[in-house]
């Protein structure tokens, strides 16, 4: 919608290659600064862009805010602050509402495919992709100097091709850094030395998604298999699996058996693909509550007593543990891949959901109600 | 002349001065000087009793009997003292018994006889009587003799007053019409006689006077002292008028001694004149008077009718002259010459005249009579008479003054004062009741005494209403005199009024005068004249003349006037000279240009004479040069694209010189159009831009005058505006493979803008493909060569002005017949317009022409290439087949399944509403000036449409496709990642799809890579476990793997050698 405008505008080459290049951009991933006010965002170019949140003045009251304060789940320690999202629409949408301030502060190249995951440190920014992961400094990200600070690859067996990694997931008690991709194996970095200890095996297809039980240090990863996988890192071994595909409540044979979006909380698990997204018990592995989408969901997570999750179609979909659909909150993209909830302690003023996918735009939303406004590439 | 010398002795200084009448004169002379001197009465009495009768009768009068005076007069005089004695003392107030008690004292020895008393006191009586009888002899009232003014009053009571209307004015005037006659007598004596006239005359005339049977009387003989000299005068008194008068004269002429006298007398006359007098009511009764006097006779002719106005001055006049007792009497003619007045005065001599008359002037009230008096005489002839005592002819006569006023009421008004009339008139009624009661009292009584006693009450009350009449008539007299008055004064008011009102209009008038004085503005004023310090620098003296000039601006003025006039003349003068000389420098230039002109032909023939040598050596520069001579006239524009063009085509042709250049010009150059009109339209310029606007103007005017007519005006003002230079610069731009592009520049003068028409022409015939309709059409080959300039808006912004004048929205509707305005064309002819958008300026001319030469024609060679080479594609393209070069073949697959089965042109708006294009439209990727295409690409039930934009600046700007697949329900971008990934494939990574260069495969070759990735699309579509069957599309292609990323996207990059598809 807001490239209308520029209809008029004469296009020379390069502006029509910029605008192809526009046009079948695809956001894969999103990360949040360490101080919570800058999030970086990742597409199928290779390119990261970080973007400032628009610094809200003065805190929104969230009297008519949808975050429930009850429910399944005891709150969290940060979720106590009376106003969750205290972000400033109007400060977003008025003076700082220049499209400059929803333009990237800095873009540069990181890889040569696409970025499809991120994930950041209190001090870095990892990034991985084509079967490498790359480290940036904040610091520097922030002063531009967009110099990688490191770069691994995971051992990976020759092939023709090299594997791409899906999804990054850090493990801050082991200070671990785990990876997994097209190579369907979990691979775990010891961020320390920056050394792969060692690797988990047990996919039949690529992972799409890896999910961490805190409280007992385990990981669950899914994949194209179409199993959620669930894996004790203290034995490096295989715990649980959950075939999603093979419970009637939730399969979808024509959508395929793959597991897109994988969260977890406690001994709950949500997770949605091919199969329908479906609220799972984890210790007794059954399917508690099936989420009536018929699309396939691309990106879950958690929040509060509420679930949140995105995938084909233009919504973000709020769901009720009891598989209630709350509410769908309309974006600007034709399809999401990636949620991203602003929860770092340093910047609570800058407590904001975001979310992208296909299209060159990461909407934010300031409250789950609706969507505020776009940055855009 | 004894009496003469007598009279000397006695008067001592005026021996020739006659004393007075007769009754004074002895009174006088013997009361004052000693009487013995005069001695004889008869001599003392002759003396001033000396009267001399004329009668009218016959020119031979007879003579008179003489009387003597004296008796008479005593006698008279006697009465008189009687009366005196009874009316008491206090009557002196009166005149009339003023002169009587001097009479009474100076006659104590008068011997008048007493039948002359007798005789006299009926007369005398018989006159108070019939008026006064009752009020003097009954009742003495103290009132009517207590001042001289009652008197007076008194006295009028016994004129006569009638009606003026019926009355003749002497009735008017004299006492009583009854009463006295006077006649007077002037008899010019001859000189020598004159002493003997008077002894005759003294002789004759006493006898008549006292004779009894005459009633006439002799008041007084007088010679004439100055005036008309030997003149004797006498003055008769016919007590009883005309009928005296008649006795008197018939008894005359019966009488022998008077007629005796008559003949001695005319002996002695030579001429004589009479008139009759009467006597003025106001004026005293001529009363014998001590002397000795002079007397003043005092005659005034007056204008006929001013009589009664004389009278009624004099009337008011006479108190002023009373004090001396001066006045002897007052008459006025009534037989004889009329008209005439005569005063007679009497002074005691020549110097108390003179006093006693200045006395008069100094009293108020005399001078107003004497003024008011002037207009009505006619001369006033002054005589100083003297008694003419000797008789020889010396005529002596007392003057006397004659100012003459007659009474009347008018006059007395004045006198009077009306409270006193108030109370008379009181009086007077009390009087009449007082009468009547008597009268009544007497009748009821009866009795004798009643019948005369009631008569006599009669008569008192007679007076009484005399008394009441007169009252009323005074009453009357002074309402009318106020009302003159207030009239008078009202004219005098009107008159000064009117003299007001013309003072101010004339001062007014003056005033206008001056004013238009005032303003008066000289020409000179206008004149800008030289300074005054030039002025004086620079005119010669004669003309300046300082000395005079210096002190007077007027002639300063004049003189600066006079050196202007001098200078214009000299500056005419000048001019005139100029253009004697400009005329002369004319006539020269004349004869050098005819000699220039004949040098032409000359050249031209050495010209033709240099042709044939020219193409023997080949070389062709009279060509060249014609062809610049032609350049001369084209306008600006075109002429830096005609020599940018130039030098670029010949540097292009030095460039590759290897071969003969002139044949294979890549660029030609040319000049189309008419020189001559070129030549035309150059060189009035001013007067066609005149005629621009005028004709602006008009129409103007012409709209709102005639409406139909207005579309018509408004079609050829347009055609004007958009009128081209008849000059066009042709230019020929040839491709390798000998196809021509030929361009027209046009320059459109009105609108300052330059426009080019294109036409492709090919080496080999075509066969057009209905979708490549537009490719080639001169409308639209050259659109966008940059980006954006679509040539159909001016590039001139004032343009858009000029068209909402004359009614033209955009250039847009006229391109097709002008060409296209595009913006390089501007530049290559040198013209620069700011754009819409800020951007730096460039410096306009053969810079910017040259700087933009060589891309533009580089651009221009690959836009006719390129859609050339579209050209053809399409042509196969619609056929279904796609056309691969051998060079892109490592681009595909050996096997290709999916074909394409249809490709069409669609319209812009088509495009716009295709459900899965919005994203581009969106993106501000689908201009209007772009071309639209759709393709359907099939294999077996799945159908791929794909809508394909393909932008004019193909090849340099990628055609864009947008996917919609029908299989397994329509899937597009939006609910579909692979879709998009395929959409990506094609659109984004086209570089890899050009080809060879010039890269005119792009449009196959993603045409081709879009059916390979259909295959794989179709082949790597994870089939459903539960769908019984087989595979629809068994998969063919080898892949590493199906799905990858969080998209699961499939393997769409095909690996050349290898034969694979993997993940990009």
């Amino acid at each position: 919608m807001e490239r209308a405008a520029q209809q008029a505008v004469p296009l020379g080459q390069m502006e029509v290659f910029q605008a192809l290049q526009r046009l079948h951009m695809t956001i894969f991933s999103q990360s949040v600064s360490p101080c919570g006010k800058f999030l970086a965002a990742g597409n199928n170019y290779g390119q990261i862009a970080i973007f400032r949140y628009p610094c809200p003045c003065s805190p929104l009251s969230m009297s008519s805010g949808t975050w429930p304060s009850g429910g399944l789940m005891p709150p969290s320690s940060d979720t106590q602050a009376p106003l969750p999202f205290p972000f400033s629409l109007s400060a977003a949408l008025s003076s700082e509402a220049k499209e400059e301030s929803k333009k990237p502060m800095v873009t540069f190249h990181a890889h040569d495919g696409p970025v499809y995951s991120m994930v950041s440190t209190d001090r870095h920014l990892l990034s991985a992709g084509d079967g490498e992961v790359k480290a940036w400094l904040w610091a520097e990200i922030l002063k531009k100097g967009c110099k990688e600070l490191w770069r691994r690859q995971p051992p990976y067996r020759t092939s023709l091709e090299v594997p791409e990694i899906n999804a990054l997931l850090l493990v801050p008690k082991e200070n671990l850094l785990i990876l997994a991709g097209g190579d369907c194996q979990l691979h775990a970095m010891d961020l320390e030395t920056g050394t792969f200890m060692w690797a988990l095996r047990g996919h039949t297809d690529y992972i799409h998604c890896l999910a961490l039980r805190e409280r007992s240090p385990e990981v669950l990863s899914g994949g194209e298999d179409g199993a959620v996988r669930l894996w004790d890192l203290r034995t490096a071994k295989e715990v649980q699996t959950v075939e999603v595909y093979k419970h009637e409540e939730c399969s979808r044979p024509h959508n395929g058996r793959w597991i897109g979006c994988l969260a977890t909380d406690s001994d709950w698990m949500v997770c949605g693909g091919g199969p329908a997204l479906t609220l799972w018990h984890l210790r007794s592995s059954t399917p508690t509550t099936v989420f009536p989408m018929r699309a396939p969901q691309k990106h879950v997570t958690f929040y509060q007593d509420l679930i949140l999750s995105a995938g084909q179609g233009r919504c973000v979909n709020q769901w009720q543990l009891s598989g209630e659909l709350k509410a769908q909150v309309p974006g600007s993209s034709p399809g999401l891949l990636s949620l991203s909830l602003n929860q770092q302690p340093a910047a609570p003023e800058c407590k904001v959901l975001t979310a992208a996918g296909n299209s060159c735009r990461v909407d934010v939303f300031t409250n789950l109600g609706y969507r505020a406004f776009s940055l855009s590439f | 002349m004894p009496r003469l010398a007598e009279r000397s002795e006695g008067d001592g200084t005026f021996p020739l001065c006659p004393t007075l009448f007769g009754i004074t004169s002895p009174i006088g002379s013997s009361d004052l000087t000693g009487g013995a001197g005069l001695g004889s009465p008869l001599s003392g009495y002759g003396d001033s009793h000396s009267e001399r009768f004329c009668f009218l009768r016959g020119a031979a009068g007879p003579l008179l009997p003489q009387r003597s005076v004296t008796w008479g007069t005593v006698g008279w005089e006697r009465t008189s003292l009687e009366v005196r004695h009874k009316t008491g003392a206090e009557q002196k107030g009166m005149e009339l018994h003023e002169a009587q008690a001097e009479m009474v004292e100076g006659d104590g020895k008068g011997k008048g006889d007493d039948g002359e008393k007798v005789s006299l006191q009926p007369r005398a009586l018989s006159i108070c009587l019939k008026l006064l009888g009752g009020l003097f002899l009954s009742d003495y009232d103290k009132r009517f003799y207590s001042k001289d003014n009652e008197g007076s009053w008194f006295r009028s009571l016994f004129v006569h007053k009638v009606d003026p209307r019926k009355d003749a004015h002497s009735t008017l005037l004299s006492k009583k019409e009854t009463s006295n006659l006077y006649k007077i007598q002037f008899h010019n004596v001859k000189p020598e006689c004159l002493d003997a006239y008077n002894s005759l005359t003294e002789a004759v005339l006493p006898k008549l006077h006292l004779d009894e049977d005459y009633p006439c009387s002799l008041v007084g003989n007088w010679n004439t002292w100055y005036g008309e000299q030997d003149q004797a005068v006498h003055l008769w008194r016919f007590s009883g008028g005309y009928p005296a008068l008649m006795d008197c004269m018939n008894k005359l002429k019966s009488n022998k001694e008077y007629l005796e006298f008559r003949k001695e007398r005319s002996q002695m006359l030579l001429s004589r004149r009479n008139q009759l007098l009467l006597e003025f009511s106001f004026w005293n009764e001529p009363q014998p008077r001590a002397g000795p006097n002079i007397y003043e006779l005092r005659t005034y002719k007056l204008k006929p009718g001013t009589m009664i106005e004389w009278g009624n001055n004099w009337a008011r006049a006479i108190k002023y002259r009373q004090e001396n007792q001066e006045a002897v009497g007052g008459f006025f003619s009534q037989i004889g010459e009329l008209y005439v007045v005569h005063h007679l005065w009497a002074y005691k001599d020549l110097q108390s005249r003179e006093e006693t008359r200045n006395a008069a002037w100094r009293k108020r009230g005399w001078d107003e009579n004497v003024y008011y008096t002037e207009s009505s005489k006619k001369r006033k002839p002054k005589v100083i008479r003297s008694d003419g005592a000797p008789a020889e002819g010396k005529r002596t006569r007392s003057d006397t003054e004659q100012e003459g006023k007659y009474y009347s009421e008018e006059a007395e008004v004045d006198l009077r004062d009306p409270g006193r009339d108030y109370e008379l008139y009181k009086y007077t009624c009390q009087e009449l009741q007082r009468l009547m009661a008597e009268i009544q009292d007497l009748k009821s009584r009866g009795g004798k005494d009643a019948a005369v006693e009631i008569e006599d009450r009669r008569i008192q009350s007679c007076v009484h209403f005399m008394t009441l009449k007169k009252l009323n008539r005074l009453a009357h007299i002074r309402l009318k005199k106020g009302r003159d008055q207030t009239h008078e004064a009202k004219q005098k008011v009107d008159a000064y009024h009117l003299q007001l009102q013309n003072l101010l209009y004339e001062v007014m008038h003056l005033q206008k005068e001056i004013t238009k004085c005032l303003e008066f503005k000289s020409k000179h004023e206008e004149i800008d004249l030289v300074s005054l310090e030039e002025f004086y620098k620079e005119a010669p003296p004669d003309i300046s003349k300082a000395e005079v000039t210096m002190g007077d601006p007027h002639q300063q003025t004049l003189a600066r006037l006079d050196w202007e006039l001098e200078q214009r003349k000299r500056l005419a003068e000048k001019y005139r000279e100029c253009l004697s000389n400009k005329e002369k420098i004319l006539k020269e230039i004349e004869v050098k240009k005819e000699y220039l002109s004949s040098l032409q032909p000359r050249l031209n023939s050495i010209m033709q004479a240099s042709l044939p040598v020219q193409e023997y050596l080949f070389m062709p520069f009279d060509q060249a040069h014609k062809q610049y001579e032609t350049a001369r006239h084209l306008p600006p524009p075109l002429y830096v694209l005609f020599v940018q063009a130039t030098a670029y085509g010949q540097a292009c042709a030095h460039r590759k010189s290897s071969q003969p250049p002139r044949q294979d010009k890549m660029l030609s150059v040319a000049i189309e159009g008419s020189v001559d009109e070129a030549k035309a339209l150059f060189k009035p310029p001013e007067d066609s831009q005149d005629d621009e606007s005028d004709s602006d103007a008009e129409e103007e005017q012409t709209t709102k005058r005639r409406r139909p007519t207005l579309g018509v005006q408004l079609d050829d003002k347009r055609k004007e505006m958009l009128k081209r230079h008849p000059l066009s610069v042709l230019l020929d731009l040839k491709c390798k493979d000998d196809s021509v592009l030929h361009l027209t520049f046009y320059y459109l003068m009105n609108l300052n803008i330059m426009t080019v028409k294109a036409k492709v022409t090919t080496a080999t015939e075509l066969i057009t493909p209905i979708s490549a309709g537009d490719l080639l059409s001169p409308d639209s080959v050259l659109s966008c060569l940059y980006p954006g300039d679509h040539g159909k808006k001016t590039p001139n912004p004032a343009n858009q002005y000029q068209f909402d004048k004359v009614g033209i929205l955009t250039l847009r509707d006229y391109v097709l017949d002008l060409g296209h305005p595009y913006l390089w064309v501007q530049k290559l002819g040198g013209l620069h317009f700011p754009k819409e958008q800020p951007q730096h300026t460039v410096i306009t001319d053969h810079s910017l022409s040259a700087s933009h030469m060589e891309t533009t024609m580089k651009l221009l060679k690959t836009r006719v290439q390129s859609r050339l080479a579209l050209h053809k594609q399409f042509a196969s393209l619609e056929h279904g087949i796609v056309p691969v070069t051998s060079d892109c073949h490592y681009l595909f697959p050996a096997k290709v399944v999916s074909r394409l089965v249809k490709w069409v042109t669609i319209a812009h708006e088509d495009y716009m509403e295709l459900h899965f294009t919005k994203d581009v439209v969106e993106a501000g990727l689908a201009g209007d000036t772009n071309l639209y295409y759709m393709a359907l690409v099939e294999r077996g039930t799945a159908k791929l449409q794909a809508a394909v934009v393909l932008n004019p600046g193909y090849s340099s700007i990628p055609p864009i496709f947008q996917l919609c697949l029908n299989w397994k329900g329509e899937k597009t971008n939006n609910n579909d990642d692979n879709i998009r990934a395929m959409e990506s494939e094609v659109n984004v990574c086209c570089k890899e799809l050009c080809g060879p260069r010039p890269g005119h495969q792009l449009l196959t070759n993603q045409l081709q890579r879009l059916c390979v990735l259909l295959d794989v699309y179709l082949e790597t579509e994870s089939h459903d476990d539960s769908v019984e069957g087989p595979k629809e599309f068994p998969q063919e292609k080898m892949c590493l793997r199906l799905f990858r990323g969080p998209s699961r996207i499939k393997p769409f990059k095909y690996n050349h050698p290898q034969g694979f598809f993997s993940h990009r």
